[in-house]
């Protein structure tokens, strides 16, 4: 029997995966964040990119987490001349805010769209443009369906797509690549500095496809990541930093 | 150049709109009246009335003894020319040059658009069936010059086409009245026994401008063509423009889809002569008795390929109301740009390529939803945060730009809601803030920053600024408006929300 | 007295600071500091009318200045004594003469080679990091300077109500415990009341030849900047007493004042074997007799006597000297020149040849020129021969060298139209506007203020912004005027 070297393991991942649909996942050289830990959710270690997430918050404040936590994701995805779309009914992102995560809004074009219906249309459209790297988008109520659609839309144009689905509309189940949850956490603050600190998430997967579920710490350290996991034994890993 | 005129001449103008508003009125014998020196007389009167005799100008008094159940309203003469401009709109469907003429008659630059109708004839007809549709009786005429279709229209047959250059002959028989010569002239040519124009033709010029004055051989050359007849069209004109006529009303979308892909087409090829491109394009349906539709499209870039500019209207075409069909479809281009050789870079280090496609993908959705819509940010250096940002367009403007690195919430409030904070004064962080009925309690906070009015702008207190973290983790920026000084109690409030 | 603020930019550190030295002083006076230091940025011009306004006020003003250096961190520097001060003096000597006038360079080489006798304290940046600090390089400097400074050296902290106070004074808290530094409290004033701070606005728009919509970041974003009460600064710093004492402390240590500066005259006027009193005695007789070869007449003797008399009280034999010398070059070399106003009542100086005048004469009273009722040195007056008044400069360059020598130069004070010209440009308004309203003026008067005069001109007086300039060149013209 001949050893599985890691290269064999590697190239064997890849194969699984793309028979399993996954050509992007595989991909070398593909720009994706990397969320330390947290990454060990999804095949391959990669976090999936060329794919559709899914953000379940259930009020204003994880709302707006899951926004902070997409605006400190969305630089990696988009790269040094890449452009974002991000689309909601009203427009409160604001501007400035968003250099503290790394994103530069200058880089980002912002849809207004009040009816839920126009902002599926134009996600669907950017989602097919080879042009964007990433687009985040308000939902209300979304069909299966429409969630397929919206995979194969990226599938062929290398996109990646984050539904912020609104708390208020029914939630069906949608064909998505990863289901997150994001709260707010008490801040991290370096060296016993008084005030607010690092801002922190409770980063949960409620599930990815072929990988696993999970619970994470994850803090945004002025420039860069820092993530620890919380597993059920109780017992919490060394917190790792991510440049 | 050769031109054509058409002219319309509503004969009944102010009756036909009269009986277009009460229906009811139709057989009756109607006047519109006006005051003149005391004196009730008829500006207009209906072809029951002007058959048995009453005549303009005549007054309603003896009006009303021939004609005893005669039925008069007021007339509104300053209105006339509203009325009839709005007649004029009608007939843009037809050429791209309407001028009026008096209370009561258009003419139609109709040059070089007949043959889209299939002809003089079927186009002089879709002009009647169009006013006719409406509820308006005209008498049509078309001819090389505007005088001589006028001529035509009042003392020729109806529906008359001459062909080019024979307008002379046509109005041979015609008496000078059609000439449009004032009445004292009238009277003494009519007394010299000179009852037709050829009788005028058969005298030397010379004759005739020494008896009668450089007016009548003016006239005369206006409806031969010798002289240039001035023209002031209601409509500024637009350079790039294309007609489409259909024998049959299009009744299908994939029909008007092939209407709109023909004259984008047409128009585009002459736009890629000129070297210009479209920016906005207005593709407008008539139909015959029914209001037409309009769909407007708008580019970020001068576009020149027809089906990226067809692709944008396809957008609205869904919309578009066929019922009951579409006589003819008029494509209008009121802005243009040159197209530049280079596409200008969008941001830094994208690819020409990109430039025009993210414009295409912008139009698309500026298309669909307006482009107010879209918005895109540059930074602004003002320290009052609502300052601190503003609105570029979304392709071009922003290289080499720098965020400053703050600490600013990612969601900031539109308007700032109060809450009520417990505090100690004077400026120390709140320890706890109720917002919406729900009491945070504040664990950790940074601030006061003081954020004084930029007094060149606008005169006001100033803001204390906190980021506030309560024992959710949950992360706010609050903000006090003023200060407590001797006995004043400022307002608080939440402006926005930290990720 | 538990604090007094020892760093304050005041009008002379030019552009920057939006007070005068007068009017921090009243300001201070009236909060209840004893105490007080005005640290302009390399420049000590400021000093001299803020320890006269001082003086009397009751208060102390410590000379002291701010060094910015073109290789390191700025500095604020309190001289200890004499010695110190001189050094002080040598060191912003030795970065003008470097470069064009109006600018100094320094550099950390120049402090290295003289620093002692001086108390420092370091200028931390105003920017902080994402990750809640300062820029590594500040650390290193930081240990650099104390190294260098020893334990002459403290850290500034100052809450500028940016919002990040309390992070910035922990980590100058952490930075000063390592390093074994004391913290010093200060409020890094610019003006001495908030309502001061759109004159600042408009003078950072001037100095950086912006306009005050375009200014942006470059502009405060508050008016905290200004001479606090002490008993909010002892509120501000509640958690870092010792900052607040360190002031006391420095006060303490530095106890120069201008009061002990008295003018060194130079040796090279006399015969070094004599006094100057003596030196000045024997030229005196001298001249006397040429001045009256029939003799000195009783009165002039007693006149004589009594002047050589106060001189000698007085200790102004030596100034005396020095005109004499100058005056008696000049004529060696025909250059025209004549001693003028008050000094035509000394005797001496008729004896002297300074002047034409027998005062003796015309009975005119040498207590016009010297009194002991006024305590003030003698202030003699020469013109010179317009053409030719390059050749005495020369020779005094040349008698005493251009390190001692210096041509003493006066700070213009800026024409009204120039004002509003600067003030204008800052504002944005229009060049033709600008013009307008210069033309406006012929002088400040209440007219003008009330828009008579910038109506004449086209221009509507109610309209908020320009109003707006007319109330800051208002302030501006009033207060350069001072």
């Amino acid at each position: 029997m001949s050893v599985l070297t890691t290269e064999i393991k590697k190239k064997l991942e890849q194969e699984v995966l793309a028979l399993g649909g996954f050509r992007h996942q595989a991909k070398e050289g593909l720009r994706r964040p990397d969320l330390g830990l947290i990454n060990q959710a999804f095949p391959g270690g990669l976090f999936p990119v060329g794919a559709v997430h899914e953000f379940l918050p259930e009020n204003k404040e994880q709302m707006v987490a899951s926004q902070g936590f997409l605006s400190a994701v969305l630089p990696a995805l988009m790269g040094p001349d890449g452009l974002a779309c991000w689309i909601t009914a009203k427009r409160e992102l604001y501007p400035p805010g968003l250099a503290r995560f790394g994103l530069a809004a200058d880089k980002l074009i912002f849809l207004e769209l009040p009816r839920a219906v126009d902002r599926l249309w134009a996600l669907e459209e950017m989602l097919r443009s080879t042009l964007v790297s990433a687009v985040v988008a308000e939902t209300d109520a979304i069909s299966f369906v429409q969630s397929r659609r919206f995979q194969l839309a990226v599938e062929a144009s290398g996109g990646t797509g984050f539904l912020l689905r609104s708390p208020s509309a029914t939630r069906s189940v949608l064909s998505t690549i990863a289901s997150w949850k994001i709260s707010a956490i008490k801040s991290r603050m370096p060296d016993g500095l008084p005030g607010v600190g690092f801002p922190g998430w409770r980063v949960e997967i409620l599930k990815a496809r072929n990988g696993r579920a999970g619970v994470w710490e994850l803090f945004w350290e002025g420039n860069g990541f820092a993530c620890k996991e919380l597993t059920e034994s109780g017992a919490i890993h060394r917190l790792k930093k991510i440049i | 150049m050769q031109k054509t005129f058409v002219c319309i001449w509503f004969k009944y103008f102010k009756t036909d709109r009269l009986l277009i508003r009460q229906p009811d009125l139709k057989d009756r014998p109607l006047v519109l009246i006006r005051k003149e020196h005391g004196k009730m007389l008829i500006s207009a009167a209906n072809e029951q009335v002007l058959k048995q005799g009453v005549q303009h100008n005549t007054s309603l008094a003896d009006a009303r003894a021939i004609i005893p159940g005669l039925l008069s309203f007021d007339d509104l003469p300053e209105k006339a020319t509203t009325w009839l401009k709005a007649l004029a709109v009608y007939c843009n469907r037809f050429c791209p040059s309407v001028s009026l003429s008096g209370t009561d008659t258009l003419f139609l630059d109709v040059t070089g658009c007949t043959h889209l109708w299939g002809g003089d004839a079927p186009y002089l007809q879709a002009i009647r069936q169009c006013f006719a549709a409406i509820g308006y009786q005209l008498r049509l005429s078309m001819a090389d010059t505007m005088g001589a279709a006028w001529a035509l229209t009042r003392y020729g047959k109806d529906d008359l086409i001459v062909p080019p250059h024979r307008q002379m002959d046509a109005m041979l028989l015609l008496p000078p009245a059609a000439l449009q010569l004032e009445a004292a002239l009238l009277a003494r040519l009519d007394k010299l026994g000179l009852k037709t124009i050829c009788q005028l033709l058969q005298l030397p010029r010379s004759a005739l401008l020494r008896r009668f004055g450089q007016v009548l051989l003016d006239r005369i050359d206006a409806c031969s063509g010798q002289r240039m007849e001035s023209w002031e069209p209601v409509f500024p004109p637009v350079k790039y423009q294309e007609r489409l006529a259909s024998l049959e009303p299009i009744l299908t979308r994939t029909g008007v889809e092939m209407a709109l892909q023909n004259l984008l087409e047409k128009i585009t090829a002459q736009l890629k002569r000129d070297g210009m491109g479209i920016r906005q394009a207005v593709f407008t349906g008539f139909k015959t008795g029914h209001e037409p539709v309009q769909i407007e499209v708008g580019t970020q870039l001068a576009v020149q390929d027809p089906r990226r500019v067809f692709r944008l209207f396809e957008i609205k075409l869904e919309a578009l109301s066929v019922e009951p069909g579409i006589d003819s479809f008029l494509l209008d281009i009121p802005r243009t740009d040159p197209v530049k050789e280079k596409q200008e870079k969008i941001w830094q280090g994208s690819a020409e390529r990109n430039c025009e496609e993210l414009a295409e993908l912008i139009d698309r959705i500026s298309n669909k939803f307006g482009a107010h819509r879209i918005s895109r940010f540059l930074p602004d250096e003002h320290h009052w945060p609502e300052r601190a940002y503003q609105k570029t367009n979304p392709l071009f403007g922003g290289e080499q730009v720098q965020w400053p690195s703050m600490d600013r919430p990612v969601v900031l409030l539109s308007v700032p809601e109060e809450i009520q904070v417990s505090v100690p004064v004077p400026d120390y962080p709140p320890l706890l803030f109720r917002h919406k009925g729900q009491v945070h309690e504040i664990i950790q906070a940074d601030g006061p920053e003081r954020i004084e009015q930029e007094w060149w702008l606008q005169e006001g207190l100033s803001r204390d600024y906190y980021i506030v973290e309560d024992k959710n983790g949950q992360r706010y920026w609050l903000f006090r408006s003023g200060n407590y000084a001797s006995g004043s109690k400022p307002s608080w409030f939440l402006h926005g929300y930290f990720g | 007295m538990s604090f007094c603020e020892l760093q304050i930019s005041s009008n002379f550190s030019f552009l920057r600071g939006a007070s005068h030295p007068e009017e921090m002083v009243d300001a201070a006076a009236d909060l209840g500091y004893r105490a007080l230091a005005i640290t302009d940025r390399n420049s000590i011009a400021g000093i001299v009318r803020g320890h006269v306004a001082a003086k009397k006020k009751g208060i102390r003003m410590l000379p002291a200045c701010r060094l910015d250096l073109q290789d390191a961190p700025s500095l604020l520097a309190y001289p200890m004594n004499k010695p110190g001060y001189a050094k002080l003096c040598t060191l912003l000597t030795l970065g003008n003469l470097r470069t064009e006038k109006g600018s100094c360079l320094l550099y950390r080489s120049d402090l290295e080679k003289e620093n002692e006798d001086i108390q420092f304290a370091l200028v931390p940046p105003r920017q902080f990091s994402e990750n809640y600090d300062f820029a590594a390089d500040f650390y290193t400097d930081a240990s650099y300077y104390r190294e260098l400074l020893g334990n002459r050296l403290s850290l500034v902290v100052a809450c500028g109500y940016e919002g990040q106070d309390a992070k910035r004074l922990f980590r100058l808290q952490t930075l000063s415990k390592k390093l074994d530094m004391p913290l010093l409290a200060s409020n890094d004033v610019y003006y001495h009341a908030p309502d001061r701070r759109q004159l600042q606005d408009v003078l950072t728009c001037v100095r950086e030849k912006t306009t005050i919509q375009q200014a942006g970041y470059l502009l405060h974003r508050n008016a905290e900047r200004h001479l606090k009460a002490i008993h909010e600064m002892k509120r501000l710093f509640l958690h870092y007493p010792d900052a607040l004492k360190r002031s006391l402390e420095l006060e303490e240590i530095c106890q120069f004042s201008l009061d002990s500066l008295e003018y060194v005259y130079p040796e090279e006027i006399k015969s070094p074997d004599r006094t100057a009193q003596e030196e000045l005695v024997e030229l005196t007789w001298k001249g006397a007799n040429e001045r009256f070869p029939e003799g000195i007449a009783e009165k002039t003797r007693l006149s004589l006597e009594h002047e050589l008399n106060f001189v000698q009280k007085k200790n102004y034999a030596s100034y005396f000297l020095t005109v004499y010398d100058i005056v008696r070059f000049a004529r060696s070399q025909n250059i025209l020149c004549q001693g003028r106003g008050s000094a035509a009542n000394s005797s001496i100086c008729y004896c002297l040849g300074i002047t034409s005048v027998n005062p003796n004469k015309f009975d005119l009273l040498f207590e016009r020129f010297l009194s002991a009722a006024r305590d003030e040195p003698p202030d003699i007056d020469v013109d010179f021969e317009h053409e030719r008044r390059e050749e005495v400069i020369q020779y005094i360059y040349n008698k005493y060298g251009r390190d001692r020598a210096a041509i003493v130069a006066t700070v213009t004070e800026l024409h009204q139209k120039g004002a509003i010209r600067d003030v204008g440009k800052a504002m944005g308004l229009s060049v033709d506007a600008i013009n307008r309203l210069a033309e406006s003026i012929w002088h400040f008067s209440d007219e003008w203020f009330e828009g008579k005069k910038v109506r004449e001109q086209g221009m509507n007086p109610q309209d908020p912004h320009l109003r707006k300039v007319s109330a800051t060149v208002g302030a501006a013209y009033r207060w350069l005027c001072n």
